[in-house]
């Protein structure tokens, strides 16, 4: 009886071909159909977009200056309020407090010059 | 001639016409005055023309513009003194390091412009003080006339000085000329601090006599408010407060007085002596300013009813 005696040629291995599925022509199609389709919309869409105005940039807003808030001015209701006399002390002394705030008690330009003195020298 | 040359020349002529026009028109409108009146047409002098024809913004110029001018040439003045000190300081130690007859000449040269400088200093120092002290309100006539006769004394002094220095011919007696400037500059610098107090003082006085009044002046109305029916006690001690004020007022002019008097006899640091006088003086102002604070607070408190 004859032994099959096959040795195994490792040099010549087999190769296993992985088959991948096959799409159909039908559908290869339609994607063919679809995908320029799809870019020529989202390059419309980009375009659109581009096109649309641009909502204006904010300017920031200002940052509310404080305000003093001013103080109610006092409502006299005494009848002398309005006497000549009284009015004309009330200018006075404002004017009079000016004056006292810009009165020059210095005088530091004024005050004797710096004159050396004792200029002689014993001469040789 | 050539028709360019022509073209310009009735053009310049046109113009010149032009630009000519007003000033006939001027001289024709010329009110009628006596002869010699436009000599100053022929020979225009700026001082002339101002005052034939004078502007109407330009005032006299005040005692403060004056003041300002004198200042300024005291300060120019004081400029001078110090180049010339420092070039006589110069010439000395040459003169006392090579002892030469050229050294010497120019040590001499340079004392001389020295002492020229130094007495224009200190005299135009004086004339602005003057002029400062007839320029303050709350200077008593007294005062001014007593210092202003001070002052021109001192003034005198240096003019002869001066003279003298002009002339003198060897170190020795241009040494002379300088020690009797010495011992005079004492009294002139005790001088200057004594007109510079009365100036602030009576900065102080004059605005103290404005204060008084408006005391015065609100106690009255209190007083015809009272005899009205109105109820014032609260006012009037109120201005009565106002007016204790002016009691400590008069307690700091006094001490600045007794600080005046210790500067005199006390020769050194005599410019730190008086900033403290002056600071006594800015604490008699304050005294004023709570013065004039009471009493608008009485009023405000009148107005109220």
């Amino acid at each position: 009886m004859a032994k099959d005696t096959t040795i195994q040629d490792f040099e010549q291995l087999p190769t296993f071909k992985q088959e991948e599925p096959e799409m159909p022509p039908k559908r290869r199609r339609w994607w063919l159909l679809l995908l320029p389709g799809l870019v020529f919309a989202l390059l419309v869409v980009a375009i659109i977009l581009k096109l649309q105005p641009k909502p204006a940039p904010q300017a920031p807003l200002p940052s509310p200056t404080p305000t003093s808030t001013p103080t109610p001015e006092e409502v006299f209701t005494s009848p002398w309020a309005t006497d000549s006399a009284v009015l004309k002390i009330d200018a006075d002394l404002v004017q009079l407090e000016t004056d006292l705030n810009q009165v020059n008690l210095q005088e530091p330009n004024l005050l004797p010059p710096p004159i050396q003195l004792k200029l002689e020298f014993e001469l040789p | 001639m050539s028709r360019p040359l022509l073209l310009t020349l009735s053009l310049s002529l046109v113009l010149a016409f032009l630009f000519w026009l007003p000033v006939c028109n001027f001289a024709l409108h010329l009110p009628a005055e006596p002869e010699g009146t436009l000599h100053f047409a022929l020979t225009p002098s700026p001082l002339l023309a101002q005052e034939a024809f004078p502007s109407p913004t330009s005032a006299p110029p005040t005692s403060e513009a004056t003041y300002q001018q004198l200042f300024s040439d005291y300060q120019f003045q004081l400029n001078l003194y110090r180049q010339a000190h420092d070039d006589y300081q110069l010439a000395r130690d040459r003169y006392l390091q090579f002892k030469t007859l050229t050294t010497k000449q120019e040590t001499l040269e340079s004392f001389r412009q020295l002492l020229k400088a130094r007495n224009t200093t200190v005299k135009t120092y004086l004339l602005a003080l003057k002029t400062r002290l007839q320029n303050t309100p709350g200077v008593t006539p007294l005062q001014q006339v007593r210092y202003t006769n001070y002052l021109n004394q001192q003034v005198a002094f240096i003019d002869s000085i001066q003279s003298q220095a002009d002339s003198f011919a060897t170190l020795p007696d241009g040494f002379k000329i300088s020690q009797q400037f010495d011992s005079r500059y004492l009294d002139i610098e005790v001088l200057s601090y004594e007109i510079l107090h009365t100036i602030l003082m009576g900065r102080q006085l004059h605005l103290k006599d404005q204060v008084q009044l408006q005391i015065n002046t609100t106690k009255t109305l209190l007083s015809r408010m009272a005899s009205l029916g109105g109820d014032t006690t609260k006012e009037q001690r109120w201005a009565l407060e106002a007016d204790n004020r002016l009691l400590r007022h008069q307690q700091k002019l006094s001490q600045s007085l007794e600080q005046l008097a210790l500067l005199k006899k006390n020769r050194s640091n005599r410019p730190d002596q008086f900033t403290a006088i002056s600071l006594t003086l800015q604490e008699a102002n304050q005294y004023l300013k709570e013065t004039v604070s009471f009493l608008k607070e009485t009023l405000r408190e009148v107005k109220r009813g």
